[in-house]
């Protein structure tokens, strides 16, 4: 789910919200009298010969279509990830990538990511490691989750977490994505051994 | 040219270089176009990324207002098909469900239903005002560097509490531990043996000294409380 599609659910929410708030607060002064110059009865007679036009199949048809049409778009805007596979590199130190003439580099951003999280794999510390990356709030942010066990040392895990980010700074290019590192605890022992 | 992540990465011997090499500045072996001689530091090449957030309030009552809307465009193409005829065949049986509540009433007076529906709607409204600008919520404690130079590592409530009832287990008078914890607390609950004589005031002291270490770098630093199962009164 984008930034933009978020921002479009809380807009359609506030507005929602205060139409029902004025309209509930309209009705509430109105049934109880607190409104000068309000007609005294609403009349609805009007309504119950809707059903009866020929027109009322039809909109009730391509009323329920758009609705359907439209409630299906707007969960799939928010079911929608957007993936980032490719990021350009430059073909000299320094150099722009878009001034490569005749080609160009590109680094598998999720490939670098899994093998981050193999790196980490290979330290007694950490069980089982891995690596892919997401975007979150318009950020490319790749995303490590180390599995370590409950008595691990976080100042060692700490370690690892640090050289594993000073090679990953080293393969990428600046700004091209963010570094997020999770650790999930596995507990090995629940009991001590003398438990009866 | 053309040169992928997978060539760099996959098995060969450059994998290793990805996460063991201990100065950004040193070059890897990755490729002569990696930018490993750049002059920035690796939190400046590859900054921290913000914590992980729940999500949004707005956006689950969003979905099922979404399903919500799915459902009445189906009832409503039922109804407009309803009784239609091909080739002999009534298409949707059934009854009208949309037309006959359009009859139900010609007219409306002031009165209990306008007062009690009218607070009901702008009770609603509110809260629909309320979950669009509830901000998201940071969802993980953070383990951050007491140098203030590396990347913070996020950890689950629950890892922090797998984390602080692995460290009660240390004291070989804790038979068992368990935690619960959210961003704010860890409950710890200790089981001791009933058949031996315990100071459940020192073991809790000395539980706690040792949890509240093991966990001081955590971001924000959860509270903890012991309790004590098993001991005799």
């Amino acid at each position: 789910m984008s930034r933009g599609v978020l921002a479009l659910d809380r807009f359609v929410l506030a507005v929602l919200g205060l139409v029902l708030l004025a309209a509930g607060g309209a009705l509430v002064l109105w049934g109880l009298g607190r409104w000068p110059g309000a007609p005294d009865e609403l009349d609805l007679a009007a309504l119950t010969t809707v059903p009866d036009a020929a027109a009322w199949p039809w909109a009730l048809g391509v009323g329920g279509l758009v609705a359907i049409l439209l409630g299906l778009r707007a969960l799939v805007a928010h079911a929608y990830r957007r993936r980032v596979r490719q990021v350009p590199l430059p073909l000299a130190p320094g150099g722009a990538p878009e001034a490569a003439p005749g080609g160009r580099l590109v680094l598998d951003l999720p490939a670098a990511a899994r093998a981050a999280a193999q790196a980490m794999e290979r330290e007694a510390e950490v069980e089982q490691a891995r690596g892919h990356v997401v975007v979150d709030r318009g950020r490319t942010v790749v995303e490590l989750v180390a599995r370590v066990d409950a008595g691990a040392d976080l100042a060692r895990v700490r370690t690892i977490v640090d050289r594993t980010h000073a090679g990953l700074a080293a393969v990428l290019p600046p700004g091209t994505a963010q570094l997020r590192v999770r650790l999930d605890v596995r507990r090995a022992r629940a009991e001590n051994a003398r438990v009866a | 040219m053309s040169a992928t992540g997978t060539d760099l990465t996959s098995g060969t011997p450059e994998v290793a270089d990805v996460g063991t090499s201990h100065d950004a500045s040193t070059p890897t072996g990755t490729s002569a176009a990696s930018p490993s001689s750049s002059p920035l530091s690796p939190a400046e090449t590859l900054p921290a990324a913000a914590a992980p957030v729940l999500l949004a309030p707005a956006a689950a009552v969003s979905v099922l207002l979404c399903l919500g809307l799915v459902a009445l465009g189906v009832l409503a193409l039922r109804e407009a098909l309803l009784g239609r005829e091909v080739a002999g065949t009534v298409l949707v049986p059934g009854e009208a469900w949309f037309s006959p509540l359009l009859g139900s009433a010609t007219s409306v007076v002031p009165g209990t239903v306008a007062v009690a529906s009218g607070a009901a709607a702008a009770l609603l409204g509110l809260l629909l005002l309320v979950l669009a600008l509830r901000p998201r919520r940071v969802r993980t404690l953070r383990l951050v560097d007491p140098t203030g130079s590396g990347v913070p590592i996020d950890l689950d409530p629950t890892a922090v509490g797998d984390l602080a009832a692995d460290t009660a287990l240390a004291d070989g008078e804790v038979g068992a531990s368990r935690a619960h914890a959210d961003r704010r607390r860890v409950g710890l609950h200790l089981t001791v043996d009933p058949r031996d004589s315990h100071d459940v005031a020192a073991l809790t002291t000395a539980t706690l000294a040792r949890v509240d270490l093991r966990l001081a770098d955590i971001r924000p630093t959860p509270r903890v409380r012991v309790t004590v199962h098993g001991a005799r009164a």
